[in-house]
């Protein structure tokens, strides 16, 4: 008995040593950083940085500006929206599309897989600076020499062009974790599935679509649950082309918040409240959408 | 007469049959070849639209401004390698701090500043996760389901807006702009893909080697430490390299949070923001030689990883 509550305490010592950094840091700028948001989203601050309490009139005052037509608020958060919509359309098939490719190892596949890590490994934030530099000095100058205009926009000065501009770079550069992690969970796979499917007579589209997609249906949905997660997180490539200096037309709902907060530094603190009272709505709608999504995924696994 | 006549048409029938199989599959092997095709030419131009700025940057990187002018893409007539040399001069970054006035940042000191980052924020993060992957995957506890179903919530609760509460939390606990502090506390989000990767690569291996450990008097602590993390450590050195990766060339967070602390990541993204703002005098190839330096550490760090990379990364679901 003795030794069985000794063994006992060892255990649990041992668990709350390894899990105590990890928790106090998760309490403080997790649950810490969540709880005083919402607490900020019902204070007010003064000029001087008194706090008094403040109701329901900072999200009174974020209701006012969607239904007064702030055309910025609402149409970041519809561009963020817009965002993920074509990264579920265009980019997932491509995703899987592309990935099955490297992973039946089919010609040039070994070249490919390096060739498309090159955002992950130059890291996005050079490939994004070069692209700006290509996209708004060279291309210009490429076209003109090619006789297809002289008058080619820079694609991301020109307000006419810079959010299909952005949201190109977005699909662009967004190939390179996909096409590492999807190809992975398709080599775990057995191999005798796939060989005995081969016996039988399937062709290759009958491969994806009736063994490989059911089989990575965990990590499909993981990446669409994370990504409706991400929708109102995502932030683009925005701060790396404009720093806080982004067209209008282009910003999204987080960089918008990024904005907010990190100009007119002597003053913004003011707007914190409005801010986080903006946040919690955005939270409160988007996080009962990525429950259901959630919901509906888990209910169709066909791994299940 | 009769049965050679059923004879004649079965015959004829079975072969028609079989030509018409024949010709299903060979369409079928003429769709396949052709989508083969088809994908591989696609994933062609894609790559050459990633090489394509990649080596744009390095003929630039060895022009001098005029030869770039005039000569946008074609290849240097003076190869001019001391844009690299020169790129650096422009890199130091001069900021005003709270009581100290302008200050200048020098290269070492900034390479120095990435460097810390770039280390420890990895190590910190991928130990701290491993230690709580290993525990909620291997331990049965009181809380054990409760705190993985946390880890799961917390992973897709989007949560938005919370920068203002975050850059107060920053302050309050001192965070913001004070570098130590900043690496001990880079891994406060312990829940998130590392966790799912970690999570699962302990859940596969063999609870034996830990017990025969047990029995021979092994501690808790030399199971994890001398066995386990051990097996663990191709994935943990690959987590490791993707977190060096991205902090390597993270510009934003001295943007944000460590704005006495300018890496160079920062100090490149500010360089080139100025110049496109025509305010300091490096030159485009200057700035692309620049590029190409802060590209070398990562680039060597994955050609050396590359294979453990490309076969270590799995995600499995989120189900709770």
């Amino acid at each position: 008995m003795k030794t069985v509550t000794k063994n006992t305490i060892k255990k649990y010592s041992f668990i709350v040593s390894m899990m105590i950094y990890p928790a106090i840091l998760f309490f403080i700028f997790y649950v810490g950083v969540n709880v005083n948001s919402v607490l900020l989203a019902f204070q007010k601050v003064d000029i001087a940085g008194r706090i008094s309490f403040n109701g329901l009139n900072n999200f009174k005052n974020f209701f006012s500006l969607l239904i007064a037509g702030d055309n910025l608020v609402s149409a970041s958060i519809f561009r963020s929206l817009s965002m993920f919509a074509i990264n579920l359309v265009i980019c997932m098939p491509l995703y899987i599309i592309f990935s099955f490719y490297l992973y039946k190892k089919f010609i040039f596949y070994k070249i490919f897989r390096m060739i498309i890590m090159i955002p992950a490994i130059v890291s996005t934030f050079i490939i994004c600076l070069l692209f700006k530099k290509f996209v708004d000095l060279a291309l210009p100058q490429l076209m003109a020499q090619l006789g297809i205009s002289d008058n080619f926009p820079k694609l991301l000065s020109d307000q006419r062009y810079t959010f299909q501009t952005t949201l190109f770079y977005m699909i662009w550069v967004s190939f390179s974790t996909s096409l590492l992690v999807y190809p992975n969970a398709m080599n775990a796979i057995g191999v005798q599935i796939i060989e005995s499917a081969e016996i039988d007579g399937v062709n290759i589209f009958q491969e994806l679509w009736h063994i490989v997609l059911p089989l990575i249906y965990p990590t499909i949905s993981t990446f669409l649950i994370t990504g409706v997660a991400a929708i109102f997180i995502q932030q683009g490539p925005l701060m790396a082309f404009y720093m806080y200096n982004a067209p209008p037309e282009t910003y999204n709902f987080s960089y918008y918040m990024l904005v907010e907060v990190m100009t007119n530094t002597s003053s913004n603190y003011l707007k914190f409240p409005l801010l986080a009272a903006m946040g919690v709505i955005i939270t409160l709608i988007s996080a009962p959408v990525t429950y259901i999504v959630k919901f509906i995924l888990d209910k169709n696994d066909p791994t299940v | 007469m009769n049965i050679k006549n059923i004879i004649n048409k079965k015959l004829k029938k079975n072969h028609q049959g079989k030509v018409r199989a024949a010709h299903e599959t060979a369409t079928i092997s003429f769709i396949v070849a052709a989508s083969k095709v088809l994908i591989c030419v696609s994933i062609l131009i894609y790559c050459l639209s990633l090489l394509v700025p990649l080596f744009w940057m390095l003929i630039t990187s060895l022009k001098d401004q005029y030869d770039y002018a005039t000569n946008l893409f074609g290849f240097p007539t003076i190869y001019k390698f001391s844009n690299y040399k020169n790129v650096l001069k422009f890199l130091p970054v001069k900021a005003t701090i709270v009581g100290l006035g302008t200050v200048q940042y020098s290269i070492g000191l900034m390479t120095l500043n990435s460097l810390l980052r770039a280390v420890f924020c990895p190590l910190l993060i991928v130990m701290c996760q491993a230690m709580v992957s290993y525990v909620l995957s291997k331990y049965k506890f009181v809380g054990n389901n409760v705190i993985y179903m946390i880890g799961i919530v917390v992973m897709i609760t989007p949560i938005i807006g919370s920068l203002p509460s975050a850059m107060q939390v920053a302050k309050a606990v001192g965070t913001y702009d004070n570098m130590f502090m900043n690496i001990i506390t880079c891994s406060s989000n312990i829940f998130g893909l590392y966790f799912l990767i970690l999570y699962g690569m302990f859940k596969g291996v063999p609870w034996e080697y830990a017990e025969a450990a047990f029995i021979d008097g092994a501690s808790d602590y030399t199971v994890f430490f001398k066995i386990m993390l051990p097996m663990a450590l191709p994935t943990c050195a690959v987590l490791f390299v993707l977190s060096f990766l991205g902090v390597w060339n993270d510009y934003a967070t001295p943007l944000i949070w460590l704005p006495s602390y300018p890496n160079l990541a920062y100090a490149l993204y500010i360089l080139q923001i100025n110049s496109s703002a025509g305010a300091v005098g490096a030159t485009t190839p200057m700035i692309m030689a620049g590029f190409a330096i802060i590209m070398i550490p990562t680039v060597l760090l994955y050609f050396i990883s590359q294979n453990l990379i490309v076969s270590k990364l799995n995600v499995g679901g989120l189900k709770g």
